[in-house]
């Protein structure tokens, strides 16, 4: 079968897959609907083997369509490379290193495309393999003939048009792969990660390749139009400096500052639309008497030898100048003294290399005719047409170097003499050669030349003289890359199918960009660089949407419950708040954790399992204002640390910053009710242990009752081993039951550590009856002092605060509670019985 | 979007029970407090989440938030629950 065929059958399955897979998609579409009218359990009974058959069908569907998918981009790929492939054999090999180096480019495709074909069916390989490849026959073609192999300067015989044609296509292509992008990005739930990453990664890939080329096009487009207009400006130019010749000197400057234009944007622009370019601009126009353009590029060293067989800086084929007859050889003869004549403006060190070419061809053409008895062609400026004589007759020699007034006359001089020697009386020319020896015209020829170069060399030019070499040298299309260099960065863009273009050209343009070229280049690092930028963004993006899509599930049905939810909502109200409380504290995990259910743990063994992280509880402030006992006067204190004495009322433990308000009541800081005082009636239950209050360090007996177990009529009893703030307490021991009265302890808002603390209590809390005051320690050096004891294996306890009814929390000194937290606690989300220090402590997690 | 209602029972795709305990809107988003149910459909309140309800390729789906967010809807839900208390106790 042909490989177009096999093609259209699989376009054509993969169409009706995609047929089928809407198809099947919606039928699970209807199961749904039926799931969600009937209820789970009736669906399952129902309709779940069908629901898995139609998936399972669905799924392999999809596997088919993935699996045609990456044939046709394996095909794709093939393609591209075969292509690339039959490209590299059309390159023209010069050297045995650009042999060895296409030849390596060409394994590397040649792997590449192997790959590709593997992942082929057997049918299409095979069709591929039978439609013989194009670059075998190039290849085979090439090695009969060598002549016709194609240079990499003529396979660019694309036309400006061309180029703008390709921008456009350029354009059209990085938008629609740009819509590829956003058709993928609507079917990546529906294509696993891998997939959809390496579609994507593909797909940018040729973005930025399609957009390297654009960039490239663009460019090449732009400096072309530069040329033109500048060299319009030129022509016009030149017409008035005709017209006018006073003004010569200043449109000189301009014509000058045009070239230079000319010479940066040529080098973008293909060498053979900027040859037609200037060949057009030049029949466009009259040749005039001071046109130093225009007889330039037509005297040009690279004009002239276009007709010829070779070019200025190759290899002399002495081959074929024996195969041409006297009268070509004298005709070439002429043309290439002619060039060497043109050659005396020239000082700069790239030009020797050519020019000694020319200079050995002429040798080697002048040996012949010698050798053929034939006479020397006579140079002189008599051969030249009537304009070029009028040009030649009122500039004298150097008349298209009229600006550079300071030229090198040596140099002139020497090349004068060469030309002079060598176009001396063919008769006597070629009688001396033939009648003494032909070497010594050689070496006469070779001296000159030499003397010619070493001047070249020692001169430097002025400014003016550089500007005008510099257009000189642009207008006779002096190469200022390499061949060997050319070569390469055409290989790469041979191979673009596999690197990115964006790339190579980077890596050009360097080589040949100037002042205004490096605009264009940041402009596409940047552009490169932004895009890289914002590939990574979007990869990133990509990321985070996979990531957290996964966790997306789809709700398949909806049904009324049979039973009342509401109900049970609220039978398990406190369930539900406390696991809020602990979202709210600190996530779902801990939520979960903390609400598992560990009856009979007691105080002893959690607070035994109390770590020794450096981690506090950082709610020893009350909002943002913290009680300063500092500031209290020890009267003030004394009386705070002995109610019974006490007439300070509790209503002075306000805050410093703020003034005593009674919307302060309920906010746990500060008592500024006098029926708050711990002596008011609403205290009954609590005054009998704040009259056993100790001032001493109390530690607490190991037979304290559990925590959990602790029941609200047992506080009345609680009159016992008070628990402080800034008191130290046995790490075994139960803190729970003794902490009402801690407020009214000396320094309790300054606990004191020394080496022996092990353990502290940092603050507590007192229900008043109408809400719940909290004291919290205070101390400039307490996080350093609790620090150092937790280093020394101590422990810090908060004791939260204490409601009667309810609940009563204690924690470790890694406890880290929110204030949202605490609050819940205290406005009686928190059951006893939800929680064991166990957990408490897992808070900190 | 499939047309859910306070105290439904939805099914994932997972096969997995949640009964919608409480809903709420913030930002043009949709968030429920969900409990898993049992077959008998008993809720686990020690079970709950928090989930953003969305509609995602033509298909209802629910997603996990994240902890920060999770953090503050919880207590958005806790007051919303209390709100509810109030009003029932009323």
């Amino acid at each position: 079968m042909e490989e177009k065929k096999i093609l259209e059958n699989y376009q054509e399955k993969l169409q009706e897959i995609e047929e089928n897979l809407k198809s099947i998609n919606h039928t699970l579409n209807e199961l749904e609907i039926e799931k969600g009218k009937v209820g789970k359990y009736e669906y399952d009974s129902k309709w779940k083997n069908e629901e898995s058959k139609a998936k399972n069908y669905r799924d392999s569907l999809q596997t088919q369509k993935e699996n045609l998918e990456h044939i046709l981009k394996a095909y794709d790929m093939v393609k591209t490379y075969k292509s690339s492939i039959e490209n590299l054999e059309k390159v023209k090999l010069s050297s045995p290193q650009e042999k060895s180096e296409l030849e390596n480019d060409r394994k590397r495709l040649q792997e590449l495309l192997e790959k590709n074909m593997i992942l082929l069916p057997q049918e299409l390989q095979e069709a591929i393999s039978k439609n013989t490849t194009n670059a075998q026959n190039i290849r085979e073609d090439i090695n009969k003939n060598p002549q016709n192999e194609l240079n990499l300067t003529e396979k660019s015989s694309k036309t400006i048009e061309d180029y703008q044609q390709e921008i456009l296509a350029n354009q059209t292509e990085l938008k629609h792969l740009e819509e590829e992008i956003q058709k993928l990005e609507l079917v990546k739930d529906t294509i696993s990660k891998e997939e959809y990453i390496k579609n994507l990664q593909s797909l940018k890939k040729y973005i930025r390749r399609e957009r390297g080329k654009l960039l490239r096009n663009t460019q090449i487009v732009n400096c072309y139009e530069i040329v033109l207009n500048d060299l319009e400006r030129i022509q016009e130019i030149d017409e008035t400096i005709a017209r006018d010749e006073q003004d010569s000197k200043e449109m000189e400057r301009d014509r000058i500052i045009l070239q230079t234009e000319i010479d940066k944007n040529k080098k973008i622009v293909p060498k053979n639309i900027i040859n037609n370019l200037i060949n057009q601009n030049l029949q466009s126009q009259v040749v005039k008497p001071n046109d130093n353009v225009t007889k330039k590029v037509n005297n040009s060293p690279s004009n002239n030898l276009k007709s010829n067989v070779s070019t200025p800086g190759k290899t002399i084929n002495f081959e074929n100048l024996n195969n041409l007859s006297t009268e070509e050889l004298q005709s070439r003869y002429s043309k290439l003294v002619e060039i060497l004549e043109k050659y005396k403006d020239v000082e700069d060190k790239k030009i020797p290399e050519n020019f000694s070419n020319i200079a050995n061809e002429t040798e080697s053409i002048a040996n012949l005719l010698v050798s053929r008895g034939a006479s020397l062609p006579l140079q002189d400026n008599h051969k030249e047409d009537d304009v070029s004589k009028d040009n030649s007759q009122t500039d004298s020699n150097s008349s298209f170097i009229k600006p550079l007034t300071s030229f090198n006359d040596e140099l002139n001089e020497a090349l004068n003499k060469t030309i002079a020697n060598l176009g001396k009386n063919n008769d006597n020319l070629a009688n001396t050669a033939q009648a003494t020896n032909d070497d010594d015209l050689v070496n006469q020829f070779r001296t000159i030349f030499q003397k010619n170069l070493q001047n070249a060399e020692n001169h430097q030019q002025e400014e003016k003289d550089k500007t005008h070499k510099e257009n000189l040298k642009s207008i006779l299309g002096v190469p200022t890359k390499q061949p060997q260099e050319t070569h390469k960065e055409n290989l790469k863009k041979i191979l673009n199918p596999d690197t990115s273009n964006q790339e190579s050209i980077e890596k050009q343009e360097p080589k040949i960009q100037t002042e205004e070229d490096q605009s264009l280049r940041k402009k596409s690092e940047n552009q490169s660089t932004t895009s890289n930028l914002e590939s990574s963004e979007k990869q990133t993006r990509e990321n985070k949407t996979k990531k957290e899509s996964k966790k997306a599930k789809e709700v398949t049905s909806v049904r009324k419950p049979k039973k009342n939810i509401f109900k049970r909502l609220i039978a398990k109200i406190s369930s539900v708040a406390v696991t809020l409380v602990l979202i709210c504290a600190g996530g779902t995990a801990i939520a979960k954790k903390i609400t598992t259910p560990k009856p009979d743990t007691t105080i002893e063994n959690n607070t035994n399992e109390l770590d020794n992280s450096s981690d506090i509880q950082t709610t020893y402030s009350n909002g943002n204002e913290i009680y300063h006992p500092e500031l209290l006067t020890d009267e003030e204190i004394q009386s705070l640390t002995n109610p019974e004495d006490s007439n300070v009322d509790l209503v002075d433990m306000q805050p410093i910053s703020e003034p005593l308000n009674e919307e302060n009541n309920n906010d746990g800081f500060l008592i500024n009710d006098s029926d708050n005082n711990v002596n008011s009636s609403e205290y009954e239950d609590t005054s009998s242990y704040i009259e056993n209050d100790s001032p001493n360090l109390t530690y607490l007996d190991d037979d304290a009752e559990s925590y959990t177990s602790y029941e609200a009529n047992e506080y009345n009893n609680l009159n016992e081993n008070s628990i402080r703030i800034g008191s130290e307490v046995t790490v075994n021991g139960n803190v729970h039951r003794n902490v009402f009265d801690a407020y009214f302890q000396e320094n309790a808002f300054t606990p004191t550590f020394n080496n022996d603390t092990k353990r502290i209590v940092l603050g507590v809390g007192i229900a008043n009856g109408q809400g719940i005051v909290r004291k919290y320690a205070y101390n400039e050096n307490a996080n350093q002092d609790i620090q150092q004891m937790i280093n020394n294996g101590g422990e810090v306890v908060t004791v939260l605060t204490a409601n009667k009814d309810k609940y009563l929390a204690s924690c470790g000194n890694n406890m880290q509670i929110t204030r949202e937290q605490l609050d819940a606690i205290e406005e009686g989300w928190y059951n006893i019985n939800d929680i064991n220090l166990e957990n408490v402590k897992g808070l900190s997690k | 979007m499939k047309k859910i209602e306070l105290y439904d029972i939805i099914t994932l795709e997972d096969n997995t029970e949640y009964a919608v305990l409480k809903m709420l809107q913030e930002e043009n988003k949709k968030y429920c407090l969900l409990a898993p149910v049992d077959e008998e459909e008993e809720p686990d309140m020690e079970a709950i989440k928090i989930v953003e309800l969305k509609e995602e390729n033509n298909k209802t789906v629910v997603e996990e938030i994240d902890e920060e967010l999770n953090k503050k809807l919880a207590k958005k839900f806790l007051n919303l629950l209390r709100e509810g208390i109030e009003e029932n106790e009323e």
